[in-house]
């Protein structure tokens, strides 16, 4: 799995995803992997791509690239702490 | 690797997006063992929130059954469970609450008997007894068998709690030597209790037992925390181990539970007569 720039790990597309779950669904994602690996995140636009950024630098993960996407969803990409 | 089902990460999702918690904290809380002593009015929130918090197994024990005058504040339990046994009205209410938990019921008495064997089958004990015998009964057992437990006890707008580590921490024995005599001390039947007391103290050690499942916080240990409700005052008393503990002391005088109240145990139903 790759994009451009990054060698993925893990990729998990949360478009329609609201507030919560779509950081639970991260949250269970990145417990699967282990540290320095990396996960795509795709994320909707305004609130989801803000909080779920927000909430994932707060918990020492490394926000390595966040891109829009041509739909309008966004590309977050984290590594692991 | 989470094995949590989507409608478990709906339940539990406002405990997976803290930080402390998280995906690891749930699973321990799932995995946990808990025994509630007593499904009375601190008894009720705390395996009410114990329940709703996922925890995996709760053992719950008392032998009384539901009467009118507990529903003002053993909110386990409702109008429709009066005359039904405590233990299988608090089953019914866990069960609804959260059908992932596992309940076990002890319809008897705890006594010096069987005590040991039961505390010996969970992570974590706690205390929601109304009576002193029992709390020296379950504080001696925790610490003879080297089971965290959290002391509670609620009286009129008072109430009190505090947390112990068998070997780090001070013992209930280490503050309260032994149970004061049976005529200097009120009953909640005698003395009333607000029922909101209850919910109060049992919250907190619903709180102390999650905090224990997960790692989180500093426990209410070498403490005893109290409030007086009327006034909004809590407070903390620091304490520490004590040497001459009868307990946990160097030289302990008590190395097997004993029963306050001279009292034998039916084997066949538990109960004290």
């Amino acid at each position: 799995m790759s994009n451009k720039d990054h060698q993925l790990d893990a990729s998990i597309n949360l478009v329609g995803q609201g507030c919560p779950m779509n950081l639970v669904y991260t949250k269970v994602e990145l417990a699967k992997m282990v540290s320095g690996q990396l996960l795509e995140i795709i994320l909707d636009d305004g609130v989801p791509v803000r909080n779920v950024s927000r909430s994932i630098e707060e918990e020492g993960h490394d926000l390595l690239h966040k891109k829009q996407l041509t739909d309008g969803s966004w590309s977050v990409i984290v590594r692991k702490s | 690797m989470s094995d949590f089902t989507t409608d478990q990460l709906h339940r539990y999702s406002r405990h997976i997006i803290l930080k402390e918690v998280g995906v690891e904290g749930q699973l321990s809380l799932n995995r946990a063992r808990v025994l509630v002593v007593g499904a009375g009015g601190l008894g009720s929130p705390v395996a009410l929130y114990l329940a709703a918090a996922g925890v995996g197994t709760l053992g719950i024990i008392d032998d009384d059954v539901v009467e009118l005058s507990n529903l003002q504040r053993q909110i386990i339990h409702a109008t429709p469970d009066v005359g039904r046994h405590k233990v299988e009205s608090a089953s019914n209410s866990l069960k609804a609450m959260n059908p992932d938990v596992k309940v076990e019921p002890y319809k008897f008495k705890l006594c010096a008997d069987n005590v040991l064997s039961i505390v010996k089958e969970y992570d974590f004990v706690v205390d929601g007894t109304d009576n002193f015998a029992a709390k020296f009964l379950v504080n001696d057992a925790c610490v003879l068998a080297g089971i965290p437990f959290s002391h509670g006890g609620v009286l009129r707008f008072a109430g009190q709690a505090m947390t112990i580590l068998p070997g780090e921490s001070a013992c209930y024995r280490c503050v309260f030597r032994q149970p004061p005599p049976e005529d200097a001390v009120s009953s909640c039947s005698q003395a009333g209790i607000l029922g909101a007391i209850a919910g109060i103290l049992g919250t907190i050690q619903a709180t102390e037992v999650l905090k224990f499942i997960t790692g989180n916080g500093q426990l209410l240990t070498n403490t005893l925390m109290s409030f007086d409700a009327l006034t909004m005052d809590f407070r903390k008393i620091p304490l520490s181990r004590q040497e001459d503990c009868p307990v946990c002391g160097l030289k302990p005088s008590i190395t097997s539970p004993v029963d306050y109240k001279p009292a034998v145990c039916d084997p066949r139903s538990g109960k004290i007569e």
